[in-house]
């Protein structure tokens, strides 16, 4: 063994071998103020310190400080420094040293800023810089500047005592997401747009505009000088040459969270500049996305609430762990879907949830990332049930669920009498059709189809014993259902799926509740930011006069004309109430009211393509002739910025100084003073910086800013209006990064969810006409007569042949199953939040994300069940083609026993790397970077219902053979040819004309 | 001593360790505890999956209707062992890799010359060749964070953990009950304690054929290579977890009806029986 060597000659010291050389750092320092490690005091200065940590031991350390007196400095000390001035000091055990000669560079002081999640979400983190670079991005311990007492958690959000005696507290640090753990590699990216660009074969003027070559010719730099100054001729021309309303605006969702610099997550400072510029704009209405299900179909069942999503109050986790008894996930994954907004948090909730005894259903196609851990043997710390269905099948299964609970006596009938409209026929509104009761079409009176189990079997997939266990469980246990996103709430047909589950929490509503895993944390005294430097116009905003629902804006472009228009219900708005469903809007509006058609398209949220219903399909709307100008404003050149004629380029959140004030952070809310970190990477600006240049071209700068001109007044203006300044004052929260916020008082008031309507209808009536859950809408009955695919008591529709009058073939059931007989599941991707993070390569390296191909390309992992690859003659590692008559994806084949058999699951958002992406044979346009979006339908959740379906629809998947990939390479040679390093992806470099530069 | 304790079941697999050890050391020169590790494929400490169990059989009469699924992932993370009788420290052949008095074992980024040799003698594999400085790489348990004692003093990896699934700390202070090594058959001793490594099971579900109903309450007996009871749950279900590789029986009993499934064996993988019928 060897004998331990003399460690000064190794380089190893310890801590207490540091000696404190003369003079040296002080407190607070580097760009944006933060805390900096090595703490010390300096020469001669009195230093006063807050940070206090909880010390095990005391420390003593022998500091030479200022005229070379020596000082003893321990926990708590008194301190003499210097010219005999007196300093009280309270150090961390561990920090104890300073930058003295001959200190290596392993040993030089970092400053530490925090930032709350970069791309949208909350949890906090702690990024520590040296040198102007980010050193790294770390959890914040909650103790680094505050005792137990002065964070004032909120009372009985914390150590909750569950069902069965056990006490679960708060983490001592924050739970940082596995994403923000990777955002070095974002901030520092091969991709990332460095100056402004100009597509080379672009002019501006409206004449030599070559929209046919977006996305295939390259881009120059040019200046911000240049740039500016073009997009601000340009907007003036276009204004004058059509109307303000000529112009859209694709801004929303989900970007960095930003207070000063932004927007809505940055979003939508292009808005503020046109709506003062030119008194409006024509804006990209954001839909539901993630949600379509419960807003086209729940609200018409229990009304409102966030996006359809029920009434919803917390806080959630000791809830169910002081009430639940078993959790149903059906198609949620709060390991990757929430875990991109609350961080860790929800995994945790989950873990306890397990040691109190809750029972965990993961209902999904795939043994999702929450089904693979939260899910298992009984006897250990697990308590879960895998059961997975067909994708879009849910529908089907929960009316075998529901005809179990009828037929066995398993539901609460005094319950729906009370509360219910339409269960049954007794309770159908006066005047309606008494057959179109939900029970008797579960039962088949009418239609001869008794919704068995053994009915829903073959469709679904899951044996009729399961499916009458999962029934009889549901009804004996206290359950809670889990959502957030996705699954078959994104599906065809989705508002089924949604009222169908949402019908069985109304059969069991004694002892059950929605829970939507948005509100995990008591309510507290919020702060805010302060302020909202942009954001969306609301449904009654003026500026919403013409508005393209953004599910809409590739069919309207490519379709809509003033002699005729295309039209869909709904805005779309997240917020809007059930009743704007019915309103039918139209783009465009009339030239009479203000319409334009569109001819400037600005976006600063650039991922229709990868993200959106059909991308293929926007990849042609971005070059529809009328448009003379795409204006893209964006961090990294990755999908839709591959179209843009000019892009300016944006920070990332940890170039700019910043503050943040929201919340939910599990037991707190927070304050933020978020330091700027570095400076900005090339010639980035932030997004109100970068537009700000845009409103002084066109001379209203100071108005865009609200007159405040610098950063620093913002930070003042933000920080007196968000309810922190009576905590704390600038100063101190600059130096210590947070603050959290008590809870509010009466925060133990909320109720939880429909409680006050379950006990008494009439005091907290349901917000729809008759006040009570509507099993039969009588609304959907007058508004949409003849339409069978959302019906007014929801049903399982299966749709069928455009000529037989079916709006979406995508089941096993119609023609197209025969041509593609795999259903696709195209869940929020784990290894990115959306289409952000597709270039790190410390996901990319990660066999579930990506697969090497034989050649060398890190293909985005398609899961296949060995029976389905055994049928296809695929193997582990295959490149695959996934396609339909939109066309061709491409995917590496990970088979495996995660996913059921007649599926190919593929991750949504991949980066695009288009080879073919203007075929007129639109079967033959192809993407070699997984961007499943680019087939999915086109067409909305149901003609009346204006959502997306971007996964449970139809494909086939195949092995893509060497000498099919070799044609390709010959038939297009500059897809091929594009700069490509596999831990990246597609690089930057490879859409630059170097001539150009 | 330093040590490190891994609970396999509190582990939910977000990778924020094996990312975290990229954060610390790719881009960043700690000499002399480690030069940059490379950005791509290395992995001085990683995260293993353990996919176990299968979808269930398709029926008969309808292969798409599946009988019970029983599929889990354990995820296992790798770090450096830091062995208390290191064979990388023992044949390096220019002593370029040593003991610390706390128990982490360090290669010095100075003095390898790149030979290789400890890729060999590491019998886990946690050593890798960085080609472009010409020197072997692997964990050092964030030495030199524990050193300075700031920001933190423990591994990133275990910081970053939000299950605290990775504790690091002096070993006469962690609780290590019921731990174990990993491949106890490399004949080392490690520094790194397991709780809840895989082992194998065997699941499936207990149904009546004639009624088309799960069986609750059904009891399940296991013999042969491991012994074991357990009663079906409301689904149906029951899990022999925790079971050596080697060859089992289940039998199945309930009001008067049995089952019997033999000759069941865990040697290559965990085993998903599917549905049982009891007749």
């Amino acid at each position: 063994m060897k004998e331990d060597k003399d460690k000064k000659e190794r380089g190893e010291v310890s801590r207490r071998d540091f000696l404190v050389g003369a003079g040296a750092v002080v407190v607070g320092g580097a760009i944006g103020a933060g805390i900096t490690y090595p703490l010390v005091s300096g020469d001669g200065e009195v230093v006063t310190t807050t940070s206090v940590k909880t010390v095990p031991t005391t420390v003593t350390t022998t500091k030479t400080v200022g005229d070379g007196a020596a000082v003893t400095v321990t926990d708590t000390v008194t301190t003499t420094v210097g010219a005999g001035e007196t300093v009280t000091k309270t150090v961390p055990t561990t920090v104890t040293t300073t930058v003295g000669e001959g200190v290596q560079p392993w040993q030089e002081p970092e400053t530490t800023v925090l930032k709350k999640h970069c791309s949208d979400g909350r949890t906090v983190a702690c990024i520590d810089v040296k040198n102007d670079k980010i050193v790294r991005i770390r959890p914040l311990h909650w103790d680094m500047h505050y005792t137990e007492a002065e964070l004032k958690p909120i009372a009985g959000a914390r150590a909750i005592t569950a069902q069965g005696g056990k006490t679960f507290d708060m983490p001592p640090k924050s739970l940082m997401s596995h994403y923000f753990a990777t955002y070095k590699k974002r901030v520092y990216s091969p991709n990332r747009i460095l100056y402004p660009l100009k597509r080379v074969d672009w002019e501006p003027g409206g004449v030599n505009v070559n929209p046919q070559n977006r996305g295939r010719s390259k881009y120059k730099r040019i200046s911000w000088d240049e740039a500016t100054t073009t997009i601000a001729n340009e907007i003036d021309r276009i204004t004058a040459k059509y109307t303000p309303w000529a112009i859209l605006c694709s801004m929303d969702i989900h970007g960095e969270p930003k207070t000063i610099h932004g927007g809505i997550n940055g979003h939508s400072c292009g808005m503020r500049l046109l709506r003062l510029y030119n008194d409006g704009y024509t804006q990209q209405q954001r839909n539901p996305d993630s949600w379509e299900g419960w807003y086209w179909g729940a609200k018409h069942f229990w009304g409102d609430g966030w996006i359809g999503q029920c009434k919803q109050v917390g806080p959630l986790y000791s809830d169910i762990l002081k009430n639940t008894e078993m959790v149903i996930l059906q198609g949620h994954d709060p390991e990757t879907q929430v875990c991109g907004y609350f961080g860790e948090f929800p995994s945790l909730c989950y873990f306890w949830f397990q040691e109190a005894g809750v029972k965990l259903v993961h209902i999904c196609p795939d043994l999702n990332y929450s089904a693979a851990c939260h899910c298992g043997a009984p006897s250990s710390t697990y308590n879960g049930k895998w059961i997975p269905p067909l994708p879009n099948t849910d529908g089907a299964l929960n009316l075998a669920i529901a005809y179990t609970m009828i037929t066995e006596g398993w539901y609460d009938q005094e319950y729906l009498d009370t509360h219910a409209v339409g269960f049954d026929a007794s309770t159908m509104p006066a005047g309606s059709d008494p057959t179109e009761n939900f029970k008797d079409y579960v039962l088949g009176t009418y239609d001869n189809i008794p919704k068995t189990p053994a009915w829903a079997a073959p469709i679904c997939g899951i044996t009729e014993w399961t499916i009458k266990a999962l029934a009889k469980q549901w009804h004996l246990k206290r359950t809670s259902t889990a959502h957030r996103e996705g699954g078959p709430m994104r599906g065809p047909y989705s508002h089924e799926n949604a009222r169908l589950e949402a019908y069985i929490m109304g059969m069991q509503a004694p002892h059950n509740s929605p829970r939507w895993e948005k509100n995990f944390s008591a309510r507290s005294a919020q702060f805010s930011g302060g302020f909202a430097f942009a954001g969306w116009a609301g449904a009654e905003d003026p500026q919403m006069r013409q508005h393209i629902a953004k599910n809409m804006v590739h069919v309207a472009i490519l379709n809509g004309t003033m002699e005729n228009p295309v039209s869909w219900m709904g805005t779309t708005l997240l917020m809007a109430p059930v009743e704007d469903q019915f309103q039918r809007y139209y783009y465009p509006i009339p030239a009479e009211e203000g319409g334009s058609e569109i001819h400037m398209w600005w976006t600063d949220a650039p991922c229709l393509t990868t993200c959106w219903n059909g991308g293929f399909t926007y990849v042609e709307a971005f070059r529809a002739p009328q448009i003379e100008f795409i204006l893209g404003q964006h961090i990294w050149l990755e999908n839709d910025m591959l179209y843009a004629d000019i892009i300016i380029p944006v920070n990332t959140k940890v170039e700019e100084e910043d503050i943040q004030g929201y919340g939910d952070e599990f037991a707190y809310g927070l304050f933020l003073y978020e330091g700027q970190a570095i400076p900005p990477v090339g010639e980035s600006k932030s997004d109100m910086q970068g537009v700000a240049e845009i409103a002084d071209k066109l001379g209203v700068k100071s108005e865009f800013m609200d007159g405040r001109l610098t950063v620093a007044e913002w930070v003042q203006y933000g920080f007196n209006n968000s309810g922190a300044q009576d905590l704390i004052t600038l100063d101190e929260i600059k130096q210590k990064g947070y603050i959290t916020s008590p809870a509010a008082d009466d925060w133990q008031q909320d109720k939880a969810g429909l409680i006050d309507f379950y006990n008494d209808p009439d005091s907290d009536p349901i917000g729809l006409p008759s006040g009570k859950l509507e099993y039969y809408s009588e609304r959907l009955k007058e508004h949409f007569p003849n339409d069978k695919e959302r019906n007014p008591t929801a049903k399982w529709v299966v749709g069928g042949p455009e000529s037989e009058g079916w709006y979406h073939d995508e089941s096993l059931y119609g023609e197209r199953c025969k041509e593609y007989p795999i259903l696709t599941v195209c869940n929020h991707p784990r290894w990115r939040f959306h289409a952000q993070f597709d270039d790190v390569p410390w996901f990319r390296e990660i066999d579930q994300a990506r697969i090497m191909g034989y050649d060398g390309y890190m293909y985005e992992s398609i899961w296949i069940h060995p029976e389905t690859a055994a049928e296809k003659g695929i193997e582990y590692g295959d490149i695959v083609k996934m396609h339909n008559e939109r066309g061709i994806v491409l995917g590496g084949a990970y088979v495996t026993e995660r996913v059921r058999p007649g599926v190919a699951r593929q991750d949504h958002g991949a980066r695009l790397d288009p080879i073919n992406d203007w075929a007129t044979d639109e079967s033959q346009r192809i993407d070699r970077g997984g961007a499943n979006n680019m087939i999915c339908p086109v067409r909305v959740s149901s003609p009346n219902a204006t959502g997306m379906v971007t996964g449970g629809y139809l494909v086939e998947i195949e092995k893509l053979e060497p000498n099919e990939l070799e044609q390709w390479r010959k038939t297009y040679p500059d897809a091929f040819a594009r700069d490509y390093d596999p831990a990246y992806g597609p690089l930057f470099t490879g859409w630059i004309d170097e001539g150009g530069e | 001593m330093k040590a490190f304790r891994i609970n396999v079941s509190r582990c939910n697999g977000c990778y924020n360790c094996q990312i975290a050890c990229k954060d610390e050391h790719c881009s960043n020169d700690w000499t002399p505890y480690a030069k940059p590790q490379p950005e791509w494929q290395v992995f001085w400490g990683k995260l293993e999956d353990h996919i176990r169990g299968s979808v269930g059989p398709g029926l008969p009469e309808d292969p798409v209707i599946r009988m019970s699924s029983h599929v889990k992932v354990d995820y296992v993370f790798v770090p450096c062992q830091h062995c208390v009788d290191a064979p990388c420290v023992e044949e390096c052949p220019v002593d370029a890799i040593y003991t610390r008095s706390d128990g982490l074992v360090i290669i010095d980024p100075i003095k390898c010359t790149g030979c290789q040799r400890c890729l060999i003698e590491c019998p886990y594999g946690k050593i890798y060749m960085n080609n472009a400085l010409n020197i072997a790489q692997k964990c050092t348990g964030c030495a030199h964070l524990i050193d300075r004692g700031w920001p933190i003093d423990i591994p990133r990896c275990a910081d970053n953990c939000p299950h605290e699934a990775i504790l690091f700390g002096d070993e006469s202070e962690l609780d290590l009950t019921g731990t174990e090594t990993l491949h106890p058959e490399f004949g080392v001793t490690t520094r790194v304690h397991y709780l809840d490594l895989p082992k194998r099971f065997i699941a499936g579900t207990v149904y009546d054929p004639v009624t088309k109903e799960v069986v609750e309450g059904a009891n399940c007996i296991l013999s042969g290579d491991g012994t074991g009871t357990e009663t079906t749950d409301g689904f149906g279900d029951f899990w022999f977890d925790k079971i050596a590789e080697g060859t089992f029986t289940v039998t199945i009993t309930s009001g008067g009806k049995s089952a019997t499934v033999s000759n069941i064996s865990t040697v290559e993988k965990d085993i998903n029986l599917g549905d049982v019928a009891l007749t």
